[in-house]
């Protein structure tokens, strides 16, 4: 796959999610997922602990983080695309889907505190 | 009693009585007896020790082969599980798992794979909760809750591996320990 290509439409969907053109909704507590009329994107946080062994004895703990990316054709529901960073070839991809995420959450959270913020000032 | 046999028993115990043979005749069957006795107490105990030992052998390959069967089980999830059925799964295992290892987590060679296996399923507990459908939420993918779990199965399957392996080797060398015995 075309890395290049492929990081530079996601930094663009990062950047649609900060505009407020893509509206995303959160699935379960590390799942976001966007619907268009002929599309649905999910993109997934995974946190891993790995057990290294470490020369001389002993396992030392590691938490990593992997995204999960994936591009619904919709309606058939055919997936069209996944990209998950624990393969080594989607690696390169890590750091971009991180942003993207962080971008999706930041911008959730945001509407929360809009939201209470509204609710309070109604009040 | 007439004299001839007074007088001889005055003889008789005139002499110490360390001189007569007949006392270390006894004395020579005492020890003897003493010496048999301390050896079966020796073989008693080492018999017992034995027989301990080789129930333990058989408890932990009883153990052991539900240990693999969970293995098993940890290597064949499913990709499109779902977060009830997931659940459910991770909860059996988890107390299958527990009650098998409890056991041996005070041996010295064992106990630190049986921590290794709690703390792996406590991280796929959590990493099960990270994937627990928001209520009134779109649905997540199929597989996302087998992407969120898959990892930690793997990490448990890995430890579960390594116990059986220390489990096999102890069970090879309690038989030759009590040969030794």
């Amino acid at each position: 796959m075309n890395t290049a290509e492929l990081t530079a439409y996601i930094d663009q969907l990062r950047a649609d999610t900060k505009t407020g053109k893509l509206k995303w909704k959160k699935s379960n507590p590390t799942t976001f997922i966007f619907k268009s009329a002929g599309a649905q994107l999910s993109i997934q946080k995974i946190q891993q602990t790995r057990h290294v062994a470490v020369v001389g004895g002993g396992i030392r703990r590691e938490t990593v983080e992997n995204y999960v990316f994936q591009a619904f054709e919709l309606p058939s529901g055919t997936l069209k695309l996944t990209i998950n960073t624990t393969d080594k070839d989607a690696a390169a991809v890590t750091n971009p889907l991180k942003n993207l995420y962080e971008a999706i959450t930041g911008t959730l959270d945001q509407e929360g505190l809009d939201f209470l913020k509204h609710v309070i000032e109604g009040a | 009693m007439t004299d001839p046999q007074v007088l001889q028993l005055q003889q008789i115990l005139q002499v110490p009585f360390w001189h007569h043979v007949d006392f270390w005749i006894s004395t020579g069957i005492g020890i003897i007896g003493l010496g048999f006795t301390i050896w079966a107490v020796f073989a008693a105990t080492g018999a017992k020790r034995a027989a301990v030992e080789a129930g333990r052998t058989v408890k932990i390959q009883t153990v052991a082969i539900e240990l693999m069967e969970i293995s098993q089980k940890l290597d064949s999830l499913d990709l499109e599980i779902m977060f009830p059925d997931a659940r459910d799964f991770l909860n059996g295992v988890s107390s299958k798992l527990r009650r098998l290892i409890a056991p041996f987590q005070n041996y010295q060679d064992l106990g630190p794979a049986v921590a290794n296996i709690r703390e792996s399923l406590s991280n796929a507990k959590t990493s099960l909760n990270a994937a627990r459908p928001q209520p009134g939420a779109p649905p997540a993918p199929v597989g996302s809750v087998y992407n969120a779990i898959e990892a930690d199965l793997a990490t448990i399957s890995g430890f579960v591996a390594d116990l059986l392996g220390l489990m096999e080797t102890r069970a090879v060398n309690i038989p030759q320990e009590a040969q030794q015995e």
